[in-house]
């Protein structure tokens, strides 16, 4: 693990059983097919892809709300994976998560105030006596009035409520925190007031995030590093920028095509996507992309291609750019 | 249906809009969802109507189809479809009109359909419906309706159910249904937010050629900007249950003269270039109950000025872009009240 | 609507309870003091409902006869509401083993109609109040586990019990503090539905004579003596059977008035 590594995940798998219909037989869906990456201290690090991709399960078995079947996910040098529950508990304290739906991700029964006062309460964080005026500040903090307490999160609109949720996972002081789509369900001049909230905070408190989302744009303002992630695996990694700039994998820059952009000229391009995403219980064999993609090989449809390191920072599973495929072809996508 | 010979000016107005007031009761007073809404509808072309959520853009759209009829809810101004006034007209009447020559697509697409009926016998039920023709003929129009909107092996795919078939094909099969009475305007309603973005991409590109091939008028409502690049020919913003700016697509983004338009352009994080800051418009969409008398944008206007808290700013026309607000008045002329 | 409905019920109810508990004062007679000489007399101004074949005034036996009624309706679906429900958000909550455990207990009890199993507890142990109440008790709790079980399934995956857990809290906590709110409201619900059923119960046990024994007064064994005189004396089972009547009738209207109040398709969380 480099130095500056707050957390690393390390050949994470997750498998889910699937019945296909009535009496169907039973399947194999693999959500998560060997995930590696490295979130460093203070970065935020992105996680893109479509639905059913697996980057949701991805940021849930960190936590282990979701127990991976195997890999290993460390913070701060500790092991997450093997941790006993009650050291589970304590490793909790500091990451934390912000959901996608701020409808669903508060008790409606809880007063804002009590659900902020209880993870304080839980982990003796500060004394009784002290806990208003820490409610308050969490409030404060994440830009609510301190009276936002004496309330029910029904009362709120979605952003506001997203800041309840953000303040919650503050509660704790935790450092690292994972963001499941947490502004897509918001209106983008919300979405632009949350994703500087989290900036704000992100500056003051030295947080680290795992950024799960499915827009590139939002990838692109808020993320330093990332991964594409197809069918539950990463496809690329490296910085987000010369990503977006500069895609070395095929998917990434279909998505990076079709992604619409508030222009026109370039919105009218004739799009060059094909077919659909394939379904996860039955994935193509070889490369899964391939069905996919205008460059495929016959290559790519029989084996899986390893992820390498081809710029110093990106690596790109795809044999396009594997010189011991393509021999002396190897150009840019 | 138009005559085929019967070319028509790209400027006929098909649709036209014209002060659409839609009023909600609650409690004891009226409350308006909407106030100043004016648009065309022009043959041919497709005119976003864009905005956020609770911005009246759905609400519209249900107006113009005559499905705001809840207990409770009223609507005045004027919708003149083809020459015929929509707004009061029986439902009864209004049967033979939607789903013919108005046609609507929906976001949700699994909603949209009949869980318990093949796909193949929804559409051409959709075409039965409102014309006279023979279960062969119905047949045969269904599976050209499923290949124009590329279901790819129509015979098979017939016999489907909805469940068999991904989030893009689902939608496909609701946009088939809605062509299927060949209408001259189609209503879609955020058809596309469901979906991947590449989905997205695909169905977005086809819609633009369907429209193009069918001859037929476009209402898309979204609340994407980028969305609004890939389809529109024409926009008009909402922002608090009013039109606030309508343009060519070109001119809104390029020149948006709206203080909303120009702060919603400016919050969206930019796929291709590394924005300095996100502009962000403090604050939050006043609700339907706090609708100021004024400007309703007011209050969150980095340009207010004494006037603007005063007085509802009417439409202003600058360049081609017509616009409701007070920056404008010296400008030119009042093209509306 | 549903407001209305429940506030009757609510009241009727009340009014039981308070007559119930009231009735030393309210009685115009001793429950069980025998008089031969009054025997099968019908309503008057001095004995308000009649007498029974040994004499008693039944005004005052159907007043005291509340009180077991309801001390066993309540108690045993009180206890029934308790275990029921913990049974079930244990078994919703962690699902695996401990559910199909839960599942199976509930289906077996469930495959007897609750008279039919009270019924054969209640004669292997013999017909005491406790015994009662337990027979009673144990018929109800898997429905209580079935409306427990359900919504906590699908609050488990929603994500502020996620966030629970992200957060540390013990799933302990997170039962009784986060899911157990959530859920309450139906199980109230069910519990008032339930407590006309165990009141049912009681008084078809009694019938069959399988109640509280004599001379402690009971609906359901009021009804059962007067059956000897239905003929001639038929108050002696009417009044007791409208006791009944009205008193389930009021909670079953209680029930749904508070069904259509709690439906969570009608509650503020969109």
């Amino acid at each position: 693990m480099s130095d500056d590594a707050i957390l690393k995940v390390t050949q994470l798998r997750k498998t889910f059983d699937s019945r296909s219909g009535f009496l169907g037989r039973k399947a194999k869906v693999h959500a998560l097919d060997g995930i590696s990456f490295e979130v460093k201290a203070g970065e935020a690090y992105g996680l893109v892809g479509e639905s059913g991709c697996g980057k949701s399960t991805a940021g849930r078995a960190l936590l282990r709300l979701i127990e991976p079947d195997s890999g290993e996910v460390e913070f701060k040098g500790q092991s997450v994976t093997s941790a006993s529950k009650r050291h589970l508990r304590e490793l909790r304290r500091h990451i934390q998560i912000i959901f996608q739906d701020p409808y669903a991700s508060l008790n409606p029964k809880q007063l804002v105030g009590d659900l902020l006062a209880e993870p304080l309460k839980v982990h003796k964080i500060v004394t009784d006596a002290e806990i208003p005026e820490r409610v308050a500040s969490l409030l404060t903090s994440v830009g609510l009035p301190a009276e936002a307490a004496t309330k029910y999160p029904h009362e709120f609109s979605g952003g506001q409520r997203q800041r309840i949720g953000i303040a919650r996972a503050l509660a704790l002081e935790s450092e690292f925190i994972v963001a499941d789509e947490a502004v897509s369900a918001l209106d983008v001049s919300i979405q632009a007031q949350i994703l500087l909230l989290l900036q704000k905070l992100q500056a003051e408190r030295n947080l680290s995030f795992l950024f799960i989302t499915h827009d590139l744009g939002v990838l692109r303002y808020f993320c330093q590093r990332g991964s594409v992630m197809y069918l539950g695996r990463l496809v690329e990694s490296g910085p987000t920028r010369d990503m977006l700039d500069r895609p070395l994998h095929p998917y990434t820059r279909m998505l990076r095509e079709a992604s619409p952009s508030p222009d026109p000229k370039t919105a009218r391009a004739t799009v060059k996507v094909a077919g659909e995403v394939p379904s996860p219980l039955d994935p193509p064999q070889g490369c899964h992309f391939h069905p996919r993609c205008p460059k495929a090989m016959p290559h790519c449809r029989e084996v899986y291609p390893e992820m390498r390191e081809v710029e110093p920072g990106r690596h790109v599973a795809c044999h396009l750019h594997d010189p011991s495929v393509m021999g002396e072809q190897v150009e840019g996508v | 249906m138009m005559p085929e010979n019967a070319v028509q000016s790209a400027k006929d107005t098909i649709l036209k809009v014209e002060d659409l007031r839609i009023e909600f009761r609650i409690g004891r007073k009226w409350y308006a969802a909407t106030r100043n809404v004016d648009f065309e509808l022009k043959a041919d072309e497709t005119l976003a109507l864009v905005g956020e959520s609770g911005c009246g853009k759905s609400i519209t759209c249900r107006a113009i189809l005559g499905l705001v009829d809840e207990p409770g809810s009223r609507t005045r101004g004027s919708i003149n479809f083809k020459g015929q006034e929509l707004v009061g007209l029986p439902d009864r009447k209004f049967q033979h009109i939607r789903g013919k020559d108005l046609a609507m697509i929906f976001q949700e697409p699994m909603t949209a359909l009949n869980p318990v009926m093949r796909v193949g016998e929804q559409i051409s039920e959709a075409i039965t419906s409102h014309m006279q023709v023979s279960g062969a003929e119905a047949r045969r129009r269904t599976l050209e309706l499923m290949e124009s909107v590329r279901i790819p092996a129509p015979e098979q795919r017939y016999r489907d159910y909805p469940h068999q078939f991904s989030g893009g094909m689902r939608q496909r099969v609701v946009i088939a249904m809605a062509l299927a009475c060949q209408p001259s305007v189609l209503l879609a309603d955020e058809p596309t937010t469901a979906l991947d973005v590449t989905i997205q991409a695909q169905v977005l590109s086809e819609l633009r050629e369907l429209r193009e091939r069918n001859q037929m008028s476009v209402i898309f409502i979204t609340h994407s900007m980028g969305v609004v690049a890939a389809v529109a020919d024409r926009v008009a913003v909402m922002y608090a249950g009013e039109v606030v700016e309508v343009a060519e697509v070109e001119t809104v983004f390029k020149e948006p003269r709206h203080p909303y338009t120009q702060a919603l352009l400016a919050s969206i994080p930019s796929v291709e270039s590394d924005k300095e800051d996100l502009q962000v418009i403090p604050g939050q969409v006043p609700s339907i109950v706090d609708f100021p008398e004024a400007c309703r944008f007011a209050e969150r206007c980095p340009h207010v000025m004494p006037r603007c808290r005063q007085e509802a700013p009417p439409r202003f026309q600058v360049g081609s872009t017509e616009v409701r607000c007070w920056l404008y008045e010296s400008e030119n002329g009042e093209t509306g009240q | 609507m549903g407001n209305t409905n429940s506030l009757i019920g609510m009241s009727v109810f009340l009014l039981i309870v308070i007559a119930a508990l009231l009735a030393p004062i309210f009685a115009t007679h001793d429950p069980v003091q025998q008089n031969i000489l009054f025997r099968l007399q019908g309503p008057s101004a001095e004995h308000w409902m009649g007498t029974d074949a040994v004499g008693r005034d039944i005004y005052s036996r159907i007043l005291y006869g509340a009180r077991i009624s309801l001390i066993i309706g309540l108690v045993s679906v009180g206890l029934a509401m308790i275990v029921g429900t913990a049974m079930g958000v244990l078994a919703g909550y962690y699902g695996g083993k401990i559910d199909q455990l839960v599942t199976q207990i509930t289906d077996v009890l469930l495959a007897f109609p609750s008279l039919i199993l009270g019924l054969m507890i209640v004669a292997i142990l013999g017909p005491t109040m406790p015994n009662l109440i337990i027979a009673i008790a144990l018929t109800t709790v898997p429905q209580f586990a079935r409306v427990a079980r359900a919504p906590t399934l699908s609050l488990r995956e929603r994500d502020f019990i996620q966030a629970g857990r992200a957060l540390g809290y013990s799933d302990l906590r997170i039962m009784y503090r986060h899911v157990l709110p959530n859920i309450f409201p139906e199980v109230l619900v069910m519990g008032s539905l339930w407590l006309a059923t165990a009141i049912r119960v009681e008084a078809s046990l009694a019938f069959i004579g399988l109640g509280v024994r004599p001379p402690t007064p009971t609906w359901g064994g009021m009804i059962r003596d007067g059956f000897k005189n239905i003929l001639d004396s038929p108050w002696l089972a009417i009044f007791p059977s409208l006791a009944i009547l009205i008193l389930v009738f009021a909670l079953n209207m209680l029930g749904d008035g508070l069904r259509d109040t709690v439906d969570p398709r009608l509650k503020g969380e969109k």
